[in-house]
């Protein structure tokens, strides 16, 4: 039995108070001055009228943070002097993808570590757009396979990043010839992007690159990005260059390159130099990726890195698809043509929550790059002021590396839980057999139109 | 020179333009009575020149007297920060119709306590 893969989470608090989804809203007026022990606010189950505070540093009542909305203050007082309300802070997280219920959850799993849990019984909706339009599989929800969710058998999440040969070859006395290329084993299918905003300080990146360090996987960098701090964590980046030369190879085990004319050249002359090396190609999800896959897998790449916008939908397209949609066309047309193992599949873009990186390897994706979660996970309110030239709310570069590090860590550990969760209710123990194996999931859109055609 | 503002969402029609005013930190809430006595006394405490109030106007109010109630908490504030010799222009009260009005509000604020 191999190793387990196991992340260690630390509670890491948030630096400012979370906005509650509800707020509290006292209307003194109309308050009956109660006797003390009469009053509502001493039969609080959870003590927030105790433990409120007015939190100086932003100004704000924590109350709203700590109400867990029970209603008991509300339907317990006399005259109806304390109501709630929806909290506008709330409502102007993230936008109408990144939705506020995703960030606060992700602001919680990145402070605990922990499977978010909402609550008893979910009362819908059951199907949306997106993502939201695949149901997983749960029939082996009650049989031995939980095992492998409490620790008994072993649920692998390693996926492989390189390529692999479709045949091998053997000389006449029967020993092998073939050169098998290198492969890496990435413990879990989640690999970190470079973040696409932000007031991004040095002790962002720092963070980013820890926190990969911790994890045992890879950080996409941009060139200009790589100071000396940065390359102390040079087995776990993949720089990301334009030109092959010895110095800007040296050192790494795997090296990125924006897709271009000569990008196979590129990739040749990089095994020229370390014939070790693994390659990406990074490449626009749009209109014409099929063909281009189709081409770079034939040419012998090794990882390609598919990039749709940060909503997971297609770029420079009229009537954009969604990236389920369009990895699942990749993905069956490297089967149609007897290469998908040739090549490994990285997506990133629209990939916000645990679900949904399960969902993406369903649909034919080897693994995900992810870096909006991070920049969350760092308490990021997506309200992109940074890219108006605005101030950060929460003063993003103000950081301490390791405090986000440890949030990042959190994150993923949560995220691994739940990966290990959905595929243990599949029935399913190694994260390579879940890329496309749509056999498990069922398809909303698929169902209505079956039904109702 | 900091100014605070606590703004009833409702109250203003683009945040994100009363945002560009970096002298002036802007606080959202559901309605401007939520902000209580002790809360603006606390935030006289961390050291900001001046705080805002920022409510509907008459007859807007989801809350129907909401802003009523806060303006009646600022005026008390007042007399408070009177007593203790901080001085009642330190706070104040305002209704702006759209974000153009609070922009002047906070430079009539900034004026006010040079």
């Amino acid at each position: 039995m191999p190793k387990k893969y196991h992340i260690s989470p630390k509670p890491t608090p948030n630096r400012f108070v979370p906005p509650g989804k509800y707020v509290i809203i006292e209307q003194d007026q109309y308050c009956l001055h109660c006797p003390t022990n009469a009053c509502v606010k001493k039969d609080c189950p959870y003590d927030v009228y105790a433990e409120r505070r007015f939190s100086s540093a932003e100004l704000k009542d924590i109350i709203d943070y700590l109400c867990k909305g029970c209603f008991r203050c509300i339907q317990g007082c006399k005259n109806n002097a304390i109501s709630r309300t929806l909290n506008p802070e709330y409502l102007a997280l993230g936008d109408e993808y990144w939705k506020p219920e995703i960030i606060t959850s992700t602001y919680n799993q990145a402070e605990t570590g922990k499977i978010p849990v909402s609550g008893a019984g979910y009362g819908g909706p059951f199907t949306g757009p997106g993502f939201d339009s695949m149901w997983t599989d749960m029939s082996e929800i009650v049989r031995p396979t939980r095992d492998g969710i409490h620790g008994r058998e072993y649920i692998a999440t390693n996926i492989d990043l390189g390529k692999k040969l479709s045949f091998l070859k053997f000389d006449e006395a029967g020993e092998l010839i073939s050169e098998p290329p290198t492969l890496l084993d990435l413990p879990m299918p989640i690999i970190f992007n470079p973040l696409p905003f932000g007031v991004l300080s040095q002790e962002v990146l720092l963070a980013q690159a820890q926190a990969a360090k911790i994890l045992d996987t890879f950080m996409i960098v941009n060139e200009s990005d790589l100071s000396p701090e940065i390359l102390r964590y040079q087995t776990n980046l993949i720089p990301l260059i334009d030109k092959v030369v010895e110095d800007k190879i040296r050192g790494f085990v795997m090296v990125g390159f924006s897709d271009q004319q000569d990008v196979l050249a590129l990739i040749e002359s990089a095994r020229a130099i370390n014939p070790k090396i693994v390659t990406l190609i990074k490449l626009k999800f749009n209109q014409g990726t099929v063909e281009r896959v189709l081409e770079l897998t034939k040419g012998g790449a090794d990882v390609l890195h598919l990039c749709a916008d940060e909503q997971g939908k297609e770029l420079d397209a009229a009537n954009p698809r969604f990236i389920k949609e369009m990895i699942r066309q990749v993905h069956l047309s490297l089967v149609e043509q007897s290469l998908r193992d040739r090549v490994t599949l990285i997506v990133s873009g629209g990939i916000a929550e645990a679900a949904h990186l399960a969902k993406a390897i369903i649909s034919g994706v080897d693994g995900v790059a992810i870096d909006l979660p991070l920049l969350v996970a760092l308490e990021c309110r997506i309200c992109k002021n940074c890219v108006e030239g605005l101030p950060c709310p929460v003063k993003i570069e103000t950081i301490d590396a390791q405090w986000g590090a440890r949030r990042m860590v959190n994150l993923m550990n949560a995220w691994h839980s739940q990966l290990i969760e959905v595929m243990g209710a599949m029935g399913i123990r190694e994260a390579r057999r879940l890329r496309g194996e749509v056999g498990r999931a069922m398809n909303f859109t698929d169902l209505e139109e079956e039904t109702w055609k | 020179m900091e100014i605070v503002a606590f703004c009833c969402h409702n109250s203003l029609d683009n945040i994100k333009s009363i945002q560009k005013d970096t002298s002036v930190k802007v606080n959202l809430l559901p309605c401007s009575s939520k902000i209580e006595v002790g809360h603006l006394l606390s935030t006289f405490e961390t050291g900001v020149d001046a705080v805002m109030v920022i409510g509907c106007q008459k007859g807007k109010c989801q809350f129907v007297d909401g802003s009523s109630l806060a303006k009646g908490r600022v005026l008390y504030t007042k007399r408070l920060l009177n007593e203790i010799g901080l001085g009642e222009e330190k706070i104040e009260f305002f209704t702006p119709a759209n974000s153009e009005e609070f922009l002047e509000a906070a430079k009539l604020m900034r004026e006010k306590i040079k």
